[in-house]
């Protein structure tokens, strides 16, 4: 088992080998490929370079700034900077906001993009960034300050970011009651003042979630979810299930893992808005990986119907 | 370099349990590399590989206090990373595109610098297939991620068997003229033969 991994690893499996992997990774118990994988990372040599590898001291800067590790020592002094900085942010954002209200034109960098419900629209900001907007939500910022490297944003609604890298201008995104504080990264953001919470889930990359009302800050990882209560300003990580799908409305993907019939059906019955029956009883107890599209019911059904065997009808 | 000397190590762990920075940068130094290749070779995917790489360590340092190992962290930073690794070798593994990558590899030679990674290659299968006109890509999809025979796929679309192999023949020259138009390998040509060499 380890000799495929060290296959796999070095690109030199073969058709067969793929065939006997992919069984094996169905059928051993997990503390065998736990430990597989363990041998095979302890046979993996350690090789010292002379040249240096600017990427190397890049992600050093990043996971520093991150952590806000100051040479002196990681001390309390971040979360009293934050705080301070996330209390002088609002008051300032409402000042600019009834300026830009008052004199319209005097302030003509201040840039708005507002959804109405249903719509979608992607805004470019001026660092290549780019910011996709789901139905009633809004972006804002002053363009100029934002060219200048001041990379802050206001936001309201859900949208799906995918900013880039500058670890000398972190990214924020500041919505009611939080910040996002993010270096290059993929993620999901919705906040929407009336909801009782927001949902953060980061895609790639890594971000900080500091909530304004504990001054509490939380480093969120790929593939976790962070849910930030407005009533008492707590911050919540987790894992969310693979079959949550909460990018589903961006990717127009709907993914599973190791599902069945009935939990796929169900998904996408409701991603469609329709009703399906299941036809025939001889059903295929497989269970099915993979995704679907979101947006094309027809091929969604030919594919369920072929990996489980079964007959589907849709009732709209 | 500095020596990677198990006393040394040991003495660093221990700083770095007691939140010493310039410990921790050390540990970097002696680790990055490795943790970073293997990684590499693991996901398959850069961006994949930079955003693991990052947590192993930004964890590092956010649960120094609790490190359990003495003398090496070498299998502890492993630890960080191994569930995500094990979960991305699953998804590889499972992606039909991934047999044809296993092609493409033994075709072009894995020491070529031009071999796109695994990510790239399927991005890019992928943006094929979808450019083809609807029920080419129907069918192409049917028989390749449904593993559908072409009288399955037949019966399924209600028109005939020569015809869906003329499909898949006519979609697979559009891929490969996609493929080629962006300079990646014309290999394709053995792969996406799924319904073409299957007798059934």
């Amino acid at each position: 088992m380890k000799d495929l991994i060290r296959k796999y690893r070095e690109n030199k499996l073969s058709r067969e080998d793929l065939r006997i992997l992919r069984y094996k990774l169905q059928s051993v118990p997990p503390e065998d490929l736990n430990k597989a994988v363990l041998e095979d990372w302890e046979n993996y040599p350690a090789v010292n370079y002379d040249d240096d590898d600017p990427h190397k001291e890049k992600t050093l800067c990043d996971i520093h700034h991150l952590l806000k590790i100051e040479r002196k020592g990681f001390s309390n002094s971040f979360r009293n900077i934050s705080r301070n900085v996330a209390a002088m942010l609002l008051p300032v954002f409402m000042i600019a906001t009834i300026y830009y209200y008052t004199h319209p034109a005097a302030n003509p960098s201040f840039m708005a993009v507002t959804t109405e419900k249903g719509e979608r629209a992607s805004v470019f900001l001026p660092d290549g960034s780019r910011v996709m907007l789901n139905g009633s939500s809004s972006i804002s910022y002053d363009a100029d300050a934002f060219s200048r490297g001041n990379r802050n944003i206001e936001f309201s609604g859900e949208a799906f970011f995918n900013i880039t890298k500058d670890p000398r201008h972190p990214f924020a995104v500041n919505a009611t009651g939080l910040k996002v504080t993010v270096m290059g990264t993929k993620f999901n953001l919705k906040a929407v003042r009336k909801d009782p919470e927001a949902v953060l889930y980061l895609k790639s990359g890594l971000v900080s979630l500091l909530s304004e009302k504990s001054g509490k800050n939380a480093i969120v990882h790929p593939g976790e979810k962070a849910v930030l209560n407005y009533g008492n300003g707590h911050i919540s990580i987790s894992q969310p299930d693979q079959n949550e799908n909460i990018l589903a409305w961006h990717t127009k993907k709907l993914s599973f893992n190791d599902e069945d019939l009935y939990s796929v059906i169900s998904t996408i019955e409701k991603y469609y808005g329709c009703k399906i029956i299941v036809e025939g009883a001889n059903i295929d107890n497989s269970i099915f990986t993979g995704t679907i599209p979101t947006d094309n019911l027809q091929l969604s059904i030919d594919v369920i119907e072929r990996i489980f065997n079964v007959r589907l009808k849709i009732k709209k | 370099m500095a020596e990677e000397g198990t006393h040394n190590e040991s003495k660093l762990i221990a700083s770095l349990r007691s939140g010493s920075v310039h410990a921790f940068d050390a540990l970097y130094d002696m680790y990055y590399r490795r943790i970073y290749g293997y990684c590499l070779n693991f996901t398959k995917s850069q961006k994949d590989t930079e955003d693991i790489v990052q947590e192993v360590f930004i964890k590092l340092w956010l649960n120094r206090k609790s490190i359990y190992v003495d003398e090496s962290i070498s299998n502890y930073l492993f630890s960080i990373a191994k569930n995500k690794l094990i979960s991305i070798l699953r998804t590889n593994i499972g992606s039909p595109h991934y047999e044809d990558y296993i092609d493409y590899c033994e075709t072009i030679g894995t020491e070529d610098e031009s071999l796109l990674e695994y990510k790239e290659f399927a991005d890019m299968v992928e943006r094929g297939i979808s450019k083809l006109p609807p029920m080419q890509q129907r069918i192409v999809r049917l028989s390749k991620f449904a593993y559908m025979s072409n009288k399955e796929i037949a019966h399924l679309c209600n028109i005939t068997e020569q015809t869906v192999k003329n499909q898949l023949v006519s979609g697979l020259k559009r891929i490969r003229s996609y493929l080629d138009s962006q300079d990646a390998c014309f290999i394709l040509i053995i792969i996406l033969a799924c319904g073409l060499t299957s007798s059934t």
